[in-house]
């Protein structure tokens, strides 16, 4: 018998070639015949199961699930793991960088939001593996945390803003789920984790009755099964009409991943839309006022066919009841209440009750379009955030309730949802405008308080702002603005009054400066002799307030009320005891109010907050809590460098 | 159009066997074409040696080139990259790979030597469809590989890969 092996005569290149067409089980199989193989093939395969269970997320196109798919050995494995290990050794030396001062944070907390996905594992591990007795555990926590927050809302916002520039290839799923990127700090809301639990639901219905049998049921009948067998999985509606615009309602995540699965109409009907689409069905949301329905256009002449077996037409719900053999080429289902038709003369027949004219009952009773489906769920979550507000009371020390939690976090989620209510309002306006300027015009006006809101809590969202301004504020030095500035005021329009990044760049500036450290001895007294007044509480003192009852965190102070006079003449300083030279505190509220506070108005308090000051708020000023001396550590250092 | 005048080229096997094959089809090969472009027109009344493949592993080849003349050139990323993700083989090409493993592994030689890669390809993808399904005791059956590792150096890898049944 010859001992030719004819594989030898390959050179290594060719034998990883042909195992690059193997999937893992086979090419292992391969790896493990000869001690060649085993170091050719078996090692290109240790390389992958490196990055596999190193890291779940890296950028788009190379995201574990969509890597692991595809043919091991088809993907240089060792070049991912090593560029993947330098990233992440880069994120790290900055990320501790910024730990360490003050100086430069937004610009280095961009840095590493700039590495995007492939540092998110990363980021994930500090937010919610650095161990409760770390020196820095409050820090390095809350800034992993924005840092997340940058690197989703940055693909929110772009999806958006592609939306508004009417890019068809945006689905509504991605529209309605960056919602979720943007709100839930990566815990939910992964669009392509989302996508891929649409499909799974698919795929199930698809499997329960066998590809075809699929194929044969008529489009009717498949757009009733999907809202029957989506409705008996708890997928869509919500039961508690009391909890109706609860914000965990206005998320897609929610609705398909955390128990109790409720959901408001919109996204309940997407999800209908997506699942039904992926099967086959056209169905999208209605344009409907109200309430959304699903507007499911069915090819001309498919119905109920007499030619499936009884057993098919069984599964089949209401068809033949309703309207067998019809020629009507749409139809209505309202899946966030039922799993039945909804006959379409009584939607029309309310229009016209509701006075609807007639000239638009038709665009009324049509499909939306996903920009408009987006801006009605900015409006929702606008909505659910404003009543929100109101249950929870300033005095009491909040622990986030349990649906703040899902989302979030208490009132801090509620605010967050104003924030991106209004990044959305000022992308994609309110739909009613016609021309270019009227649009320009109209987000300008939601710019300000937005704008106020991102200085004050994201100020490492600046960039996200300098890009928005420069399509709000076209200058005809931007390049790469793809508006047509030809048409307009020409050269003059070099700098906008109204445009706001000059500001931007001088927040920036100011925060790549050092900080001019504060020394007590200079400015305060000790108590005894000096007549200066006596700054009694630290950076990092606890406290309610005495007249109020709110309760903050010190972080900063004034010997004395540091205020213009109007400010000072407006809040009736001099109404005080101790007036305006006593030594002022500039505060954290438990909702993340910054407020300025007499000193004669603070009631230290010796205990441990709770809640989303210690987990969502400290970490921006200090380290850890420290049981000992029961207050806060200071990591504003060069600022307060004795406090 | 002048592209039509059928000029032929002449190529020599290892063995010493002289063939005419059509420029166009022999350029299916990136090594000949380079070379006729190194060369320019003095290459067309040249005897082009070939000499790591023989005359019948050559015929081959080149029957192969006779029937993929027309394909556009593959030569963008995302092709090469789908390319990759499949086993699919059509069904002119799997006839044609119906032929004993000497014959195989000298195809896939000579394509790559050749520089003919979705022959190459078609070569590769044929020997990890006779890989599927098997376990290492039927691969080693199947190419005539001697199993050189000691049995507790096999469990010992055994051990270490048993991450690769779950993906």
């Amino acid at each position: 018998m010859a001992t030719e092996q004819p594989l030898d005569r390959l050179p290594d290149e060719l034998l990883l070639s042909i195992a690059s067409h193997l999937p893992p089980a086979e090419a292992l199989a391969f790896s493990l015949t000869n001690e060649r193989h085993n170091r050719i093939v078996g090692e290109s395969l240790r390389w992958r199961q490196r990055c596999l269970s190193g890291w779940r997320y890296g950028p788009a196109p190379n995201y574990r699930p969509n890597l692991a798919a595809q043919n091991p050995l088809s993907v240089s494995w060792q070049k991912l793991f090593e560029t993947r290990q330098s990233t992440d050794q880069k994120a790290e030396t900055i990320f501790e960088d910024l730990l360490q001062t003050q100086r430069g944070r937004i610009r280095k907390m961009e840095q590493v939001g700039a590495l995007g996905y492939d540092v998110k594992d990363q980021l994930l591990q500090w937010r919610d593996e650095t161990p409760d007795d770390a020196d820095d555990v409050l820090a390095r926590r809350f800034y992993a945390r924005a840092i997340l927050d940058v690197i989703h809302r940055t693909i929110a916002i772009d999806l958006w803003a592609r939306l508004a520039k009417h890019d068809l290839k945006v689905t509504l799923i991605e529209a309605l789920g960056a919602y979720d990127l943007f709100v839930l700090n990566g815990k939910w809301g992964d669009l392509e984790t989302i996508q891929r639990e649409i499909n799974r639901i698919a795929d199930g219905i698809l499997n329960e009755y066998g590809q075809r049998n699929w194929g044969q049921i008529p489009q009717k009948g498949k757009a009733l099964i999907i809202a029957g067998m989506l409705r008996e999985k708890n997928l869509l509606g919500n039961p508690d009409a009391t909890a109706y615009h609860d914000l965990r309602n206005n998320f897609l995540s929610m609705a398909l991943f955390v128990p109790p699965h409720t959901s408001l109409p919109l996204q309940s009907v997407a999800i209908y839309c997506a699942v039904a689409q992926r099967l086959g069905v056209n169905a999208q949301p209605s344009n409907y006022p109200g309430h959304v329905y699903a507007v499911v256009d069915c090819p001309r002449g498919a119905s109920y066919d007499p030619r499936l077996s009884d057993d098919l037409n069984d599964h089949i719900p209401q068809l033949s009841a309703g309207n067998p053999h019809t020629s009507e080429q749409r139809m209505y289902l309202d899946p966030f209440n039922s799993a039945h038709e909804i006959v379409a003369a009584d939607l029309s027949r309310n229009l016209r009750d509701q006075r609807v004219p007639a000239g638009r009952v038709a665009a009324l009773m049509g499909p939306t379009s996903v920009a408009e489906a987006t801006r009605r769920a900015g409006r929702n979550i606008l909505r659910s955030a404003q009543s929100g507000f109101h249950d929870h009371d300033e005095d009491e020390e909040n622990e986030g309730g349990e649906v703040g939690n899902s989302v979030g976090g208490g009132p801090l989620a509620y605010e967050t949802a104003t924030y991106v209510g209004l990044w959305n309002a000022v992308l994609l306006g309110d739909g009613q405008v016609r021309t270019r300027d009227h649009a320009l015009q109209q987000s300008r006006l939601y710019l300000a308080p937005l704008l106020e809101r991102l200085l004050q809590h994201f100020p490492q969202e600046i960039c996200l702002a300098e890009k928005l301004c420069a399509t709000l504020f076209p200058r005809a030095s931007d390049g790469d603005s793809s508006l047509d500035n030809s048409g307009d005021e020409g050269g003059n329009q070099e700098q906008d009054p109204m445009d706001p990044r000059n500001e931007l760049a001088a927040f920036r500036e100011a925060d790549d400066q050092p900080r001019t450290p504060k020394i007590r001895s200079t400015v305060a007294g000790d108590g005894a002799s000096s007549g200066l007044p006596v700054v009694e509480y630290r950076v990092g003192q606890y406290f309610k307030h005495r007249r109020y009852k709110y309760l903050g965190v010190v972080i900063g102070w004034d010997e004395t009320c540091k205020m213009p006079e109007a400010w000072i003449q407006q809040m009736r300083v001099d109404e005080l005891d101790k007036g305006r030279d006593q030594p002022f505190y500039h505060i954290i509220d438990t909702n993340r109010n910054a407020r300025y506070v007499a000193q004669e108005n603070i009631m230290k308090l010796a205990r441990k907050p709770r809640g989303d000051i210690l987990t969502k708020i400290a970490g921006r000023y200090f380290k850890r809590w420290d049981a000992e001396t029961q207050v806060f550590v200071s990591n504003l250092k060069e600022e307060y460098p004795e406090d | 159009m002048a592209a039509t005048e059928a000029t032929t080229i002449r190529l020599q096997s290892n063995d010493n066997h002289v063939m005419d094959v059509d420029k166009a089809v022999a350029e299916r090969s990136l090594l000949i074409k380079n070379m006729l472009e190194d060369l320019g027109d003095a290459a067309v009344s040249e005897t082009i040696p070939i000499p790591n493949v023989t005359e019948p592993v050559l015929r081959k080849v080149i029957e192969w080139c006779e029937h993929h003349r027309g394909d556009p050139p593959a030569t963008n990323e995302e092709e090469s990259d789908t390319r990759k993700r499949t086993t699919e083989i059509e069904e002119w090409d799997q006839k044609f790979m119906q032929v004993d493993q000497e014959m195989l592994f000298e195809i896939i030689l000579a394509s790559n030597y050749l520089d003919i890669k979705p022959l190459l390809d078609v070569g590769c993808k044929t020997v990890a469809n006779m890989i599927k399904g098997k376990s290492p005791e039927e691969i080693r059956k199947t190419f005539n590989i001697t199993n050189d590792f000691t049995p507790e150096e096999e469990e010992q890898i055994r051990r270490e890969n048993e991450w690769a049944e779950d993906r």
